[in-house]
């Protein structure tokens, strides 16, 4: 594995919460830059807590993470930002901010990055209008089902065109056609060469989306795609198929 | 660019909802209450320093020659004013003298009559004359000496040089004034232990909304920006309002102290400059505000993770 074009990188990485049991232990893989990845594993199985150390909201217990080849462990503070910036989260719970609105929410991770607040408005309103939410740019999250609440949740995680996109169920709460979209969606993103890792149940979209697979089974990770040589993204034939 | 900029001056704080916060709505007020109490400290501190300095310019350089008198009778007013020519004579043209005027009666009467009442005016009372010296600047005169060659010729006769008393009177009032600023300097810091609280407050109950920041890539300055904009707009609202209490009660107090200013107290009426001081309270506060809540959350951002 070329680990220079490793966008994520696990060295025996073990992981606990306070004084608990291991959630999973000896954990190692590599995602090289351009994958597209799903996340699977049982209830449980710590997919939430994988993404958690990739997106930098947790430091592991033992081991060695590389983010975009650096080791997060040596990363200092105040670079830790700019590193964030390159990771859009999708998670699991939305985390929207209640008195903002679906505009606002979308457009925070361009306001901390000190986007322009004119282009930053125009922006946020032509993704908003792609994910189907075009009458509720100006509403707050109170007022949006969970559904459209989810897509502003991955409108936000996608805007700042981010060179790794983690998605925790991210189609948790939409029906089919909307999941199907999103995916697409992804599918877009990470075609133009944004590294996506999705954790998620949906069978539908597994068998469907025939990415390889990070598979977490007995505190370990095995990645389907590096055992079978499998491209970073769906065949040709596949990715024909797809809308159909 | 500049719109921006203005954004990131005083209108962040939109991310975080930090104006629902109960405890951050009473800050208005405690700033508010502050400054009202921190204006009337520093007015008080002004206007002892005026005092003290008043006292000081009018006395500085002054003797008063004190001749009381000795012998009952009829002819007790003649030897006293015959003692007054005499200590006059010898006053005048010394080296160091400048002027030497003596008291009108009337006038030593008004000056007592605060302290004895109208009768003072009536004769009721036997009078000491009173002789105002005003000495040269740098003069350097020998108070003591002067003060014992009189004695030996008009007996009965004293100097005052205003210098125990005023220094008295000077060391009671820096104290009163070094109280006020001490007042002054506690209310400044009850202020900023007060934006230091609410500060946390705002931290700990924003907590999931920070990390929320954290993640999406925002830098502890974007997250402190939002509080110390917070902060400065609910101090300066305070202390604007404040300030405007303190200046409707100082002015109250000057129109009362006017029709009873007596003696050696002043009026209560503060100068263009000392307003323009006091006006200056408010912004220092929201200064202060600003940094502690700015101090408070870099600080309190660089412990976590």
């Amino acid at each position: 594995m070329d680990r220079k074009k490793d966008v994520v990188r696990f060295q025996n990485v073990g992981m606990r919460y306070g004084l608990g049991p291991e959630v999973f232990h000896d954990m190692s893989f590599g995602v090289k830059a351009g994958s597209f990845r799903f996340l699977v594993g049982p209830s449980g199985a710590g997919k939430s807590t994988l993404l958690k150390l990739m997106y930098l909201a947790h430091r592991p217990s033992r081991g060695l993470i590389h983010m975009f080849g650096h080791d997060t462990a040596t990363v200092a503070r105040k670079d830790m930002p700019a590193m964030r910036r390159r990771i859009g989260v999708v998670f699991q719970d939305f985390r929207l901010i209640d008195h903002l609105s679906a505009l606002d929410n979308v457009a925070l991770p361009l306001r901390v990055a000190g986007a322009n607040e004119e282009q930053l408005s125009d922006h946020v309103a032509e993704l908003l209008r792609w994910v189907g939410l075009e009458n509720e740019i100006h509403s707050l999250p109170s007022r949006l089902s969970g559904g459209q609440q989810q897509r502003v949740a991955i409108a936000r995680a996608v805007i700042g065109r981010p060179d790794l996109l983690l998605a925790d169920e991210p189609t948790g709460n939409v029906d089919n056609t909307i999941a199907m979209r999103i995916l697409y969606l992804l599918e877009e993103l990470n075609k133009i060469g944004t590294t996506v890792i999705i954790a998620t149940h949906n069978e539908a979209l597994i068998s469907r989306f025939k990415f390889p697979q990070l598979r977490i089974e007995d505190g370990r990770v095995i990645d389907t795609g590096a055992e079978t040589g499998a491209p970073a993204s769906r065949t040709t034939n596949e990715a024909a198929g797809r809308g159909s | 660019m500049k719109g921006s900029r203005f954004r990131k001056l005083f209108l962040a704080g939109r991310d975080l909802p930090l104006g629902r916060d109960a405890s951050s709505r009473f800050l208005v007020w405690i700033i508010g209450f502050m400054v009202i109490l921190g204006s009337l400290s520093l007015a008080s501190a002004m206007l002892l320093s005026d005092v003290g300095q008043g006292w000081r310019d009018e006395l500085a350089g002054k003797l008063t020659v004190q001749i009381m008198p000795e012998a009952d009778g009829e002819d007790a007013a003649t030897t006293l004013d015959l003692r007054v020519r005499m200590a006059e004579q010898f006053l005048v043209g010394r080296p160091g003298i400048a002027r030497v005027e003596t008291l009108a009666d009337s006038r030593i009467a008004m000056l007592l009559e605060p302290w004895l009442g109208p009768q003072s005016r009536e004769d009721a009372l036997p009078m000491p004359k009173l002789i105002d010296v005003q000495l040269e600047p740098g003069s350097g005169i020998d108070i003591p000496d002067l003060t014992r060659r009189l004695a030996e010729l008009i007996p009965g006769s004293a100097i005052d040089d205003h210098g125990v008393w005023l220094t008295r009177l000077l060391t009671l009032t820096g104290a009163v004034e070094t109280t006020a600023l001490s007042i002054l300097g506690l209310i400044l810091l009850a202020a900023t232990a007060t934006v230091v609280f609410t500060t946390r407050a705002g931290l700990a109950i924003h907590d999931k909304e920070i990390e929320l920041l954290h993640l999406v890539g925002a830098e502890d300055h974007y997250i402190a920006h939002q509080f110390q904009a917070h902060a400065l707009t609910l101090s300066f609202k305070g202390g604007i309002a404040g300030s405007l209490v303190a200046a409707v009660a100082l002015t109250a107090l000057g129109f009362i102290g006017q029709g009873s200013a007596i003696g050696m107290i002043p009026p209560i009426t503060l100068s263009v400059s000392q307003w323009l001081v006091l006006a200056l309270l408010p912004l220092a506060t929201s200064l202060i505000a600003t940094l502690t809540a700015r101090l408070t959350v870099m600080r309190s951002l660089a412990r976590m993770s």
